[in-house]
């Protein structure tokens, strides 16, 4: 609007004074100039601001940190994790593993999303001298994230995020590894 | 006598040139207010853009969310909410930021484990998210003071 007032007003003056054809020239560049630097940056500041933040990757890196919280504490593995008789994870623990450790995947309802946005899976390793085994792991949420979560190129930029954390933690004597993969999808609320 | 007729040319010419002159004084008057006027437009478009309502809901519910994934008991964590404030004086009235209870009930609304923040009045439902740490509302208590957003997550 006030580009339009702009330019009447240029060329009222101009057809009043009666100017030079160069000087009317270089003033209909001037306001082709502004009205140019109007839309790129009209353009700009709307396509930074329709974007929405993306936190994905802060909150799987938080979901892998509350669980390495849950499973092991001072450097000790959480006592409920392990049965006593055998190094297996108990029932219970692994049955009731987002009670236990206070986590829920409830979202808020979106049209798009049919599955869960959260994934998560435990991996723990006995390490003896160089030589590791597998114990048992823990997996919950929508399993498909993990699947297409390591891909990093930029058109992947929609797909969840994921995090990985792996540290030593003791079970009595024994050096047990934790692995922990986290992955969030809510692409919809996070990308454009 | 004789020169009166050249002294009339000359003040002639002489006014010309003054009224030249102020007109390009005009010109160049009006060509700098109208710049000026078209560039104090794009600022304040620019910094209307940044502070939008909806753009600060999402922005506020998403570090909401991000609070409460890292709360553990004991914590005090507050956020700078001066933006927040400014949208609700505007919307809703002064009461709806320093009461407790209408803050909590209108403003930033925790349903389980979903935020929704909404800073102005209308039909819009505002801006919802959610955190998957499984914290209770009597768990923490949250209000505004001193232009901050207060948590404190007491279990």
């Amino acid at each position: 609007m006030i580009l339009i007032i702009m330019l009447q007003m240029g060329n009222y003056f101009l057809g009043l004074q009666d100017k030079k054809a160069a000087e009317k020239i270089l003033s209909i560049y001037w306001f082709i100039i502004l009205i140019i630097t109007v839309a790129g940056i009209y353009g700009m500041v709307m396509f930074y601001y329709s974007h929405p933040y993306d936190i994905r990757q802060v909150e799987a890196s938080l979901l892998a940190n509350k669980i390495a919280d849950c499973v092991s504490y001072g450097g000790q593995i959480n006592s409920e994790v392990f049965n006593y008789s055998d190094v297996k994870i108990s029932d219970e623990f692994k049955d009731n593993f987002l009670n236990n450790c206070n986590i829920t995947f409830n979202v808020e309802s979106h049209k798009d999303w049919k599955a869960e946005q959260y994934y998560l899976e435990i991996n723990f390793y006995r390490q003896v001298s160089d030589s590791r085994g597998d114990l048992d792991k823990i997996i919950k949420g929508n399993s498909e994230i993990k699947d297409i979560c390591d891909a990093t190129d930029k058109e992947y930029e929609r797909l969840p995020k994921c995090v990985n954390k792996r540290f030593f933690t003791l079970y009595g004597t024994d050096l047990i590894l934790i692995d922990i993969v986290t992955g969030v999808r809510k692409s919809e609320k996070n990308v454009k | 006598m004789k020169n009166e007729p050249f002294k009339r040319v000359s003040n002639q010419i002489e006014m010309k040139k003054r009224g030249k002159r102020a007109s390009i004084l005009v010109e160049n008057v009006v060509f700098i207010v109208l710049n000026l006027v078209f560039l104090t437009i794009l600022i304040l478009f620019i910094a209307r853009q940044g502070s939008g309502a909806i753009l600060l809901e999402e922005s506020y519910a998403k570090q909401i969310a991000l609070i409460m994934d890292s709360a553990k008991p004991g914590m005090d964590i507050f956020i700078d909410f001066e933006k927040g404030i400014e949208k609700i004086k505007d919307s809703f009235g002064d009461e709806y930021y320093t009461n407790s209870s209408k803050f909590q009930s209108t403003i930033i609304v925790f349903n389980d484990n979903i935020v929704t923040v909404k800073l102005k009045e209308g039909k819009r439902e505002g801006y919802s998210y959610s955190f998957f740490n499984d914290i209770q509302l009597n768990d923490f208590n949250y209000y505004v003071t001193d232009g901050k957003l207060f948590f404190r997550f007491t279990r």
